[in-house]
């Protein structure tokens, strides 16, 4: 399928897109902004990573307690977080998002500080082993290709229509008997499960994690990703996060440049391509048609 | 009181940033993120400026303040008012993420990745206030807040355009039907943001390291004191980046610089919680 | 005498010192159609509020079908059978006129994420008879060609009557219109006429807050007058027509 010498850079990709994936559920589908999927990461990737490197716990059984222990954590913060809105919600989260860089880094017995949690085993899941980039770009596609699937059931599903109904006009979905509160905290949920599988399979990939890689910035990259590349598809996100990827590998040569032209291209994306990348994509049929005929 | 001090000191910063970003909101309901980038951006020009044109202090203030103005204007004009008229709120809001984002960009393409500081406005001595060792360099960042409130006190309540800028600020639509011309409201505000940048940045640089890499803690931290005070209440703002400065100042008395700040953040969400709005914001949502 | 399907029991509610309601008490039988008129300010969208709670009352209680219902939170009305619809149609725009019925029906579903993103047999069954119930109504309504579109595509006119379609796939026993005929032109307020009929014809009861006293008086069995919060008149359409006071009211509208 690809090329070994990009399986590094696909891996990358493929967890950030797990992550963007459970992101559209809470924010392109639900309406809610959140920046609090590091979070969730963190949790996922520092727990696996802790329970498997100190306490010897299989990789596979850390990795599910790491997601037991998010998804109870997400059911408590949307339960609270969830009733703000707008701006609000988004500081909210934001500030989730300073408080694990601010616990990842200084809790350093725990978490190794700032330079980071080493020598965190591979994924083994009963006889396999994903030691290498290629066997983890099997993992991660498979990953991405289940999570997919579960995020189109449910975008077709009635809880999809539900989600947009709260998205909408929350007013109107609760006299439609959706009962916005439920819905929100479990689109929470189900983003912060899958942020926390991706954040495991991160840490177990690099056999390394560190507070820089759940970093604020990051968690405004993934909003970013998802604004970029299109919400409310399948396809945008996945554009947004190669696009985002692909730019550090521009090279030596550009490297210096690459955050002022990632500024650009999103401001210019946002401004003249509101549904992003993808959207703009979909509706270029559409957009010519209206170019010709209105010489 | 030397822990107040500082607190104080970076607080006043926070404001304002946070006094930028509420203008803006309350004139045009744009949240502008890359506030925070603008005032490192003056600090640098301050540095480049100096040191590269020999400039004396006051002309390199002047000139400064002047550029950021300018620029903020320019900025209006041409990035954020055609995104404002094609999209909706959210998708501003990225806009001036990716604003922050490619300042930072030119930070690092024209000043490159180290940091960079500047002498005191008046040496390195120090007053002695109430047993606190304060340099003077903090009574000039104290005075820049000091004159960007009553700057903007004057400008709103004794200008003709200070009352327009209110009226749009009260009731965007109503403004808009008698006719007043919203776009330049915007861009008034933002010039005005950028007036508060250069205040900040300039002043602030002398304390402290400031290079590409330093934008987000005062986008994010001033996005925190804007919102803690309520967003579009002036004196919230200025209210909500003096607390968080202190909070972060006395928690990081007891703990390491970074836990003091999640502590600081810990205590403003639980804020929210209570008071969904801010801290002194409005009981109705706007926007 | 039959009892009741809807019963109001002195509700109040001021705002800001406002009373927008005060004492209002009146009942619905089943298989009614009634009307609630007033003048502006009258207090008739805070009496919908008030009644789907969407507002808490000061004083007073309500019961649908002798079970009381204020102070429950509104997503808890439709599977008692209560449905409401806006003073403007709030059709969810990104979704198609077919998948805003089908969202009417979500109390009769049980399925909820993990079946639906699973695909489980359980959710695709209740999403083909949710979709089936949702092309009956369509037809009932003839707005079957419209399907397929997205509901911000339509028409004012035709938005209103899809989201009575909407209210319909819940099964409600008692639909509550606030001003349906809002912005429709005078065929079109007809056929909005001869739709809440055949709703009633179907053993579903109506309550519509309206303006248009042409619809009110063509359809409605009882009709009940607000005016400043207070109930002035509940009697039938011709009563109410020819009461002086219902006049006054209105004319001191004017």
């Amino acid at each position: 399928m690809a090329v070994p010498r990009w399986a590094n850079f696909l891996v990358i990709a493929g967890v950030f897109y797990l992550v963007v994936l459970g992101l559209d559920v809470l924010m392109g589908q639900t309406g809610q902004v959140s920046l609090g999927q590091t979070t969730f990461m963190a949790l996922g990737a520092y727990g696996g990573g802790l329970l498997s490197l100190k306490v010897g716990w299989p990789t596979a059984a850390a990795a599910v307690a790491a997601l037991a222990a998010s998804i109870v954590l997400a059911v408590a913060l949307g339960k609270t977080l969830l009733r703000l809105r707008g701006y609000y919600l988004a500081l909210a989260t934001l500030g989730l998002a300073v408080i694990t860089q601010g616990l990842a880094t200084s809790l350093v017995d725990v978490t190794g500080g700032p330079s980071g949690l080493v020598g965190i085993p591979n994924l083994t899941i009963g006889p396999l082993t994903f030691a290498d980039d290629t066997s983890n770009y099997y993992l991660v596609a498979v990953l991405c290709i289940a999570a997919c699937w579960f995020s189109r059931n449910l975008t077709r599903s009635q809880t999809g229509r539900a989600l947009a109904a709260i998205a909408a006009d929350q007013t109107a979905a609760a006299m439609l008997g959706v009962d916005p509160a439920a819905y929100k905290t479990r689109a929470f949920v189900l983003s912060a499960a899958y942020a926390s599988v991706a954040g495991s399979v991160y840490a177990y990939y690099f056999r390394f994690f560190s507070p820089d890689m759940v970093g604020v910035v990051v968690a405004f990259s993934l909003v970013v990703m998802l604004g970029l590349g299109g919400s409310r598809s399948l396809i945008g996100p996945l554009l947004g996060v190669l696009l985002l990827q692909l730019i550090p590998q521009g090279g030596q040569r550009i490297a210096i440049f690459e955050p002022l032209i990632a500024g650009i291209i999103l401001i210019v994306v946002m401004t003249y391509l509101p549904t992003g990348l993808w959207g703009g994509i979909r509706q270029l049929p559409w957009a010519l048609r209206r170019a010709m005929t209105s010489r | 009181m030397q822990v107040l001090v500082g607190g104080l000191t970076v607080g006043a910063v926070y404001a304002l940033v946070a006094l930028g970003m509420s203008l803006i909101f309350s004139i045009s309901g744009v949240i502008n993120l890359a506030q925070g980038g603008f005032v490192v951006l003056a600090a640098l020009l301050a540095v480049a400026l100096q040191g590269h044109l020999g400039l004396p202090l006051a002309a390199d203030l002047a000139l400064v303040i002047a550029i950021m103005v300018v620029l903020l204007a320019a900025v209006e004009r041409v990035v954020v008012r055609p995104a404002v008229h094609r999209g909706n709120n959210e998708r501003v809001l990225l806009v001036t993420v990716g604003l922050l984002q490619a300042t930072g960009g030119l930070l690092l393409v024209a000043w490159g990745n180290l940091p960079y500081t500047m002498r005191p406005f008046n040496g390195t001595q120090s007053l002695h206030v109430a047993g606190a060792s304060v340099p003077t360099q903090t009574l000039w960042v104290l005075g820049a807040l000091v004159l960007a409130v009553l700057g903007l006190w004057w400008l709103l309540n004794r200008t003709d355009i200070g009352l327009t800028l209110r009226a749009t600020a009260a009731k965007p639509d109503a403004a808009r039907l008698m006719g007043v011309d919203v776009d330049r409201m915007r861009l008034i505000s933002f010039s005005v943001s950028g007036f508060m940048a250069a205040l900040a940045g300039v002043t602030i640089i002398p304390l402290t390291f400031a290079g590409y890499d330093t934008t987000t803690p005062y986008a994010v931290n001033g996005f925190i004191a804007a919102v803690l005070g309520g967003l579009g209440r002036l004196w919230g703002a200025v209210a909500g980046g003096l607390i968080l400065g202190l909070l972060n100042a006395l928690f990081g008395r007891f703990l390491s610089g970074t836990l003091a700040q999640v502590v600081a953040i810990g205590i403003l969400i639980l804020v929210l919680l209570v008071r969904p709005t801010g801290l002194f914001g409005a009981s109705e949502s706007r926007r | 005498m039959t009892e009741p399907l809807l019963r109001a029991d002195g509700l109040s509610r001021s705002f800001g010192g406002v009373q927008a309601l005060s004492e209002v008490s009146f009942a619905v039988l089943p298989g009614q159609i009634r009307a609630i008129i007033g003048p502006n300010g009258a207090g008739k969208t805070t009496l919908l509020d008030v009644l789907t709670g969407f507002t808490p009352a000061d004083a007073g209680q309500a019961y649908l079908d002798g079970q009381p219902i204020l102070g429950l939170p509104p997503h808890r009305l439709p599977g008692m059978g209560l449905m409401r619809t806006f003073q403007t149609a709030r059709l969810i725009p990104t979704l198609t006129v077919r998948e805003n019925v089908m969202l009417g029906g979500h109390h009769l579903t049980r399925s909820r994420f993990l079946a639906h993103g699973l695909g489980l047999p359980v959710a695709r069954r209740e999403e083909r008879a949710l979709r089936a119930r949702a092309d009956e109504i369509l037809r009932f309504l003839e707005l079957e060609r419209l399907a397929e579109s997205p509901a911000a595509a339509l028409p004012a006119g035709l938005q209103r009557l899809a989201e009575v379609g909407r209210a319909l796939a819940a099964g409600p026993r008692l639909l509550l219109l606030d001003e349906p005929a809002a912005g429709l032109n005078d065929s079109e307020t007809l056929e909005l006429a001869s739709v809440l009929k055949a709703v009633r014809g179907k053993g579903v009861t109506v309550v519509l807050i309206e303006h248009n006293v042409n619809l009110v008086m063509s359809v409605s069995d009882a009709v009940l007058v607000l005016s400043a919060g207070m109930v002035i008149a509940d009697a039938l359409p011709e009563q109410v027509q020819r009461d002086p006071v219902v006049q006054a009211a209105y004319l001191g509208d004017r």
